[in-house]
């Protein structure tokens, strides 16, 4: 139970702390005179993504036996985060991809921030729901693919350690680049 | 229930038709700009490199795009319909946990692949390798969420004694005949449709200007884009026919009822014709303009004119599929000729009379025409899920078994469809923006 837990936790806490750090930066934006007001995560944003996939299917694999039980106790918290992360795309694709000037701040700013706020409030309610599921029935863990799991993840992130040393290793060492921004539209 | 089980496939229809473009323009955009990048490396040319640069912008949206609707089908997949991994998760959980990591590599290939466009530091040819980890990683996702769809289509990997699973083998589920048939098949139409709607785009670029630019060293870049999709289409294009032979056969010998339902077969018999076109009244007779061409069903089944072709009267009714994917596929295999002609005749006039070919109505036919291999690829899965009705996975959970039952999704079966068309609707003026930057780049 507790490897099951740890499985589903890791990925959910990454998810939630990488979550909160854009959510912060959509809200940082909307304040005149703060620096980057432009500036928003964009090569982050998939692999962001991937640890939400990455927790829903390891949520979904570890209670294969209690699924329709656990997707009965998350449904409608998970399907209005759903909601708001589609708000999200669409106000981030037109401040960022479509908007003429970035630095304009409108209503489409404030509702990709209200859509981010939303959207961490609802997943953390979601989470919640599943832990205290989790808690309260003891359901029986799918431990079929724990044995190629940690190799798998094993081989993925050597695969994944080669490109983050090439940007490393040719980085800019005149400025200290924290963070690609806006990259898709200043590649 | 009934209700809400229409309901929810029409929302996980809406949400797969939705995401199959961006999957598709996934899958062959980092083929086809790594390839213009490699041309760029060694010819040495800057324009190929730069065709290459705007390109992986694009890519780059339509990921993000993508990767949104991704998320949300997972989502509609574990909680709409939790009966499917419910009864198979154990046995179909690796292609899920496979499709993460793969995704995984993606995401992190591309991210360091767009920021490294501009960095003198990363040598071209370091560049080019970085794209083939996001080729990597997006083909490793479409096989492993296809080995999921061929599952359902025919599980295998496990045994069931006294109602349990015994003999559990999660690599046989994932590396099954039906993946490979459904993957080799599927790849080929991506590919092909994607290169032929860009090719189609650079048609409608040439179109919109005068006719005696068209055929100008202006317009010299976009004639070879368009020459050289055209080229990678046909390959594809061959590749999918074939492999469309072996899925023929896969479904006579697997899927019977999907074949008989497509082909209006009733009676199990040999020397069956192909009928194309046509509808089937209840009677049995066949009404409306159709061509019948004697044994062929027969031969493209079993091989021979003479092999056995299961009929409908042979599978119970109950598990018949709706008899309109017969109508998706006269639909789709009128595209598909349709789409020959547009290769052949894009040929023919290339090198016979190109001018014809730089003339308005030819653009427009190639522009307009390139698009149909998108509407092939929808019409190619709609009929692969229609086909599989009742069934979710076939012979053992049926749809209205696999859907949650404590939840109505109409609730949420009218956002999710208007903010698909939103989603749609900000990309394509996302895509405009880049082409118009681009254009404004050039000139200056």
């Amino acid at each position: 139970m507790l490897i099951g837990l740890l499985l589903f936790l890791v990925p959910t806490l990454l998810f939630v702390a990488a979550f909160l750090y854009e959510t912060y930066l959509s809200i940082r934006r909307l304040w005149p005179g703060r620096p980057n007001r432009a500036g928003y995560l964009s090569a982050t944003w998939e692999v962001t993504h991937t640890l939400l996939v990455f927790a829903v299917v390891m949520l979904v694999m570890l209670f294969t036996k209690s699924l329709d039980a656990l997707a009965d106790a998350i449904f409608t918290a998970t399907f209005l985060a759903a909601s708001a992360l589609i708000v999200r795309a669409a106000a981030y694709l037109y401040i960022f991809y479509v908007r003429p000037d970035l630095k304009k701040i409108g209503w489409v700013d404030w509702l990709f921030a209200a859509a981010h706020v939303a959207a961490a409030a609802l997943l953390v309610i979601v989470v919640c729901q599943a832990l205290w599921f989790i808690y309260r029935h003891h359901p029986e863990i799918n431990s079929q693919f724990f044995p190629l799991f940690l190799p798998g993840l094993a081989v993925v992130l050597l695969i994944c350690i080669v490109p983050a040393v090439v940007l490393y290793r040719t980085r800019d060492r005149k400025r200290v680049v924290r963070f690609p921004r806006n990259t898709a539209r200043r590649p | 229930m009934e209700h809400a089980t229409q309901a929810s496939r029409v929302l996980m229809g809406d949400s797969l038709g939705f995401h199959i473009i961006f999957v598709l323009f996934g899958l062959t955009l980092p083929i086809l700009v790594s390839w213009f990048e490699l041309m760029g490396i060694r010819r040495k040319d800057p324009q190929l490199t730069k065709i290459a640069k705007f390109w992986s912008k694009i890519m780059a949206l339509l990921v993000i795009t993508g990767v949104i609707s991704g998320t949300i089908i997972a989502l509609q997949m574990s909680l709409v319909w939790p009966g499917i991994l419910k009864f198979g998760g154990e046995v179909i959980g690796l292609p899920f946990m496979f499709e993460t990591y793969a995704f995984l590599v993606e995401a992190v290939f591309l991210g360091i692949y767009m920021v490294t466009w501009s960095n003198k530091r990363v040598t071209p040819m370091l560049h080019w390798l970085l794209g083939l980890g996001i080729i990597a990683g997006s083909t490793a996702s479409a096989y492993a969420i296809t080995s999921v769809n061929a599952w359902m289509n025919l599980p295998t990997g496990f045994d069931i004694v006294a109602g349990k699973f015994a003999n559990i083998d999660v690599w046989r589920a994932m590396f099954s005949e039906t993946s490979l048939v459904e993957f080799v098949h599927s790849m080929p139409g991506y590919y092909l449709s994607a290169a032929l709607a860009i090719a189609g785009i650079y048609a409608f670029k040439i179109y919109r200007t005068k006719r005696g630019d068209r055929l100008g060293g202006h317009h010299k870049n976009d004639w070879l884009i368009i020459q050289k999709l055209m080229i990678f289409a046909s390959i594809m294009f061959i590749a999918t026919i074939i492999t469309a032979d072996i899925t023929g056969k896969y479904l006579a010998r697997h899927e019977p009822a999907k074949l008989a339902t497509i082909e209006m077969v009733d009676e199990t018999a040999g020397n069956v014709p192909f009928v194309f076109g046509g509808l089937e009244t209840d009677d049995g007779r066949i009404v409306g303009p159709y061509i019948k061409i004697p044994d062929a069903l027969s031969l493209l089944a079993g091989g021979s004119a003479d092999s056995k072709v299961t009929g409908l009267q042979d599978i119970p009714k109950n598990e018949h599929p709706p008899g309109a994917i017969r109508v998706l596929f006269n639909i789709k295999l009128t595209l598909i000729i349709g789409l020959t002609v547009l290769l052949a005749a894009y040929f023919a006039l290339k090198y016979i009379h190109p001018k014809w070919l730089a003339s308005r109505p030819s653009l427009l036919i190639l522009g307009l025409g390139g698009f149909a291999g998108i509407v092939i690829v929808e019409f190619g899965w709609m009929i692969t899920e229609i086909g599989r009705q009742p069934w979710a996975v076939r012979g053992y959970v049926t749809t209205a078994q696999a859907i949650t039952h404590t939840h109505d999704i109409t609730r949420f079966g009218y956002f999710f469809p208007l903010a698909y068309v939103v989603l749609f609707a900000v990309t394509l003026l996302g895509i405009r923006k880049i082409v118009r930057d681009n254009a404004v780049e050039r000139r200056s």
